[in-house]
């Protein structure tokens, strides 16, 4: 049994902390925690929100209107809305600054994932190639996650690149639009197949259609991303209260991981914090300690640790994240039909895109249009506000975004460093992501299948309308403290443990050697077990 | 970025003719509060470009003429102080009673009826923007050449 430090609380935190709890260890949980806002009127529709609330505005669009997305060359979709701020916001003494792309910091009690749109999705034996481990190894940990937190699907054709493992409980039922493409697609399918290597599924999501342990069924409030008020969709938070119930689990929240002290042999003896609150400093001491601060957060630390010993700055190559492409389509046969947005707002089907090499396989969701902000997608028509609202209106109910996203994989110029900030004891994390050469043909070769098949499911694509999301907007950050087989400086061992620091583990995506395309929040959850097992 | 707020009674004067264009109906005062008490954060609220004021200044004679100045500046000025004020009181009727309703949802019935309307929309748009065009390109024009603000 050993006292295990852990920093952070989102999806592989806690799933690494439950573990280690379920193997007997006493894990210590330090965290900077915003938390979650308490749901408003849990019972309301997305739409009787609106009357039933006495200042609506406020909290759809927050108190200063921070939530309107305005016009912008690199215009959004959608926007954060000001409910999940907490998500975003960073606490006094963490300071970043990146060039070439968007980096997004969560501090939140539960983390990024307190914000996703819980895809689900296991990785392959393809996806796992650079990995110091096989598929097998990852299995049953992904069947145990599947079982910790509800996961919906079931077999159909994007099973040949994303295996269901274990108990998958009963999708959602299909919304009209999402059952129009899925009909479609089974009209075309071996076509499909065929000719373009595409492939349609039911989305594999942590949404639940039926109750849950402690939390309830889907009942289709289209709050999705406002945040769901019953918990039907998982959020590490629900684990974490799992931790809080077993014996030898502390929860530390409030206070700023900073960095360590090791010794000449490269053994952790202390990690030193700051409490959020007053900026006092704290330490903390342990046998194992464990980052799972995020690939961008858990890297400051070790960053920082080696710097503060050696006046070193080092960098660490290899950061990653995938590129993501969102292409607005209308479904002719829709328009003239009526839309619910009380119902589920996220994706509920999934496609897979096949290209020459395993690795290079396109992953994307689809959602069909139900309850939304509609501010930023009228503005992006090209017409007149009056116009666009018209317009919009008219074809509502056929429209959808499939949300395409790109595998990556690690580049020596694209690194994390560390500078010190003049006069003061502080450091700032420097992030550089440089632009990926073959990025331009992946995203045109993807784009080219993409429209064909969605022609083919009766769907068009508007000209114009498609948006490269800025570098860094995917939070699917990765592969800065690699595993690797063989050692060597600023990675891990396959067991998740430093090859630097001998009691020091990597439980997040710093630790991945390669990004496929798929949304990495299960691996993440997977991974995070299969360490603890290894300890 | 936060800016001087202009006295309540012009951005009042403009909500209301704003608000007409938008959604065909006069604004609440819980609209026009969130309005006021939004305006300070509008990212290009302002502008020092003589298209921009002169495009505020068109939009605010009525509902006729903020559609001709939106239908131009969509095309020529999509950044525009004119634009985003617009959009930020869009954001507030879609989320205000009574106009939500209508603004969030979508036109039911005959498919062949609602794509014959769109196609309606669109001309009205055209004849918007050239509307637009010929009373504010040659201004627009010529502040571009002679390189005035």
């Amino acid at each position: 049994m050993s006292r295990i430090l852990l920093v952070g609380s989102g999806a592989s935190g806690v799933h690494f902390a439950l573990t280690a709890l379920e193997r007997g260890h006493q894990v210590t949980m330090l965290d900077v925690g915003n938390q979650r806002p308490a749901a408003v009127l849990p019972q309301a529709s997305f739409e009787q929100l609106k009357s039933l609330l006495p200042d609506p505005v406020a909290y759809f669009l927050g108190e200063r209107g921070e939530g309107v997305v305005y016009p912008a060359p690199q215009g959004s979709y959608y926007g954060h809305p000001p409910s999940k701020q907490y998500v975003f916001d960073i606490p006094a003494g963490f300071a970043a600054r990146a060039s070439s792309m968007e980096p997004l910091f969560s501090f939140a009690r539960g983390g990024f994932a307190e914000a996703w749109t819980a895809g689900a999705y296991a990785f392959n034996s393809a996806d796992l190639e650079e990995f110091p481990f096989g598929y097998a190894e990852l299995e049953p940990c992904y069947a145990r996650v599947a079982r910790r937190i509800g996961v919906g699907g079931m077999p159909d054709d994007l099973e040949r690149f994303i295996p269901l493992n274990g108990e998958y409980l009963t999708p959602l039922p299909l919304d009209p639009h999402s059952q129009l493409l899925w009909d479609r697609y089974h009209l075309r399918r071996e076509q499909l197949n065929r000719s373009l290597g595409f492939y349609l599924g039911r989305s594999r999501v942590a949404t639940l259609s039926q109750p849950y342990g402690d939390r309830q069924a889907c009942t289709q409030l289209g709050r999705c991303l406002w945040g769901c008020p019953v918990e039907a969709i998982y959020t590490p938070v629900a684990t974490l209260r799992e931790c809080l119930a077993r014996p030898g689990f502390r929860y530390v929240p409030g206070v700023l991981a900073r960095h360590f002290e090791f010794d000449e042999l490269g053994r952790i003896t202390k990690l030193i914090a700051r409490r959020t609150a007053d900026g006092g400093r704290v330490e903390f001491e342990s046998e194992v300690v464990a980052l799972a601060a995020g690939a961008l957060a858990s890297s400051k630390i070790v960053l920082d640790s080696i710097f503060r010993r050696t006046g070193k700055t080092s960098v660490l190559p290899g950061l990653m994240d995938n590129r993501q492409v969102h292409v607005p389509f209308l479904s002719p046969r829709m328009i003239g039909l009526p839309v619910r947005t009380a119902s589920y707002q996220f994706h509920h089907l999934a496609i897979g895109i096949e290209r020459a090499a395993a690795r290079d396989y396109v992953h994307g969701q689809i959602t069909t249009l139900k309850a939304a902000s509609i501010h930023p997608i009228v503005q992006s028509l090209p017409v007149d506000l009056r116009g666009a609202l018209a317009l919009f209106r008219g074809i509502r109910a056929g429209l959808g975004v499939v949300n395409l996203n790109l595998s990556d994989s690690r580049r020596s110029d694209s690194f994390l460093t560390l500078q010190p900030i003049n006069g003061s004891d502080e450091t700032e994390l420097r992030i550089h992501y440089a632009d990926d050469p073959a990025e331009a043909g992946q995203i045109s070769a993807a784009m080219r299948s993409l429209k064909r098949a969605l022609k083919a499911l009766g769907c068009f694509v508007p000209p114009g309308m498609t948006r490269i999301r800025p570098k860094g907007a995917s939070v699917h950050y990765a592969g800065t403290l690699p595993m690797s087989a063989s050692k060597k400086e600023h990675t891990c061992d396959p067991a998740g443990r430093s090859h630097d620091f001998q009691n020091l583990y990597i439980v997040d995506g710093a630790g991945f050697p390669f990004l496929p395309s798929k949304n990495l929040t299960f691996t993440l959850m997977a991974n995070a077990i299969r360490i603890a097992e290894l300890i | 970025m936060t800016q001087a707020v202009p006295a309540v009674e012009p951005l009042a004067a403009e909500c209301r003719v704003f608000c007409r264009y938008l959604a065909d109906l006069e604004p609440s005062a819980y609209v026009l509060a969130c309005y006021q008490r939004a305006w300070p954060t509008v990212p290009a609220g302002s502008s020092q470009f003589l298209i921009d004021r002169a495009l505020l200044s068109v939009a605010r004679w009525g509902s006729l003429a903020t559609r001709v100045a939106d239908a131009y500046a969509r095309m020529f000025r999509p950044y525009a102080p004119l634009r985003q004020r617009l959009v930020l009181l869009l954001a507030i009727l879609e989320n205000s009673p009574p106009s939500d309703a209508p603004l969030n949802s979508a036109v039911e019935g005959s498919r062949p009826a609602i794509m014959v309307g769109m196609a309606l929309t669109l001309l009205t748009g055209g004849v918007c923007l050239l509307a637009g065009i010929l009373l504010l390109g040659p201004l627009h024009l010529a502040s571009v050449l002679g390189g005035k603000r």
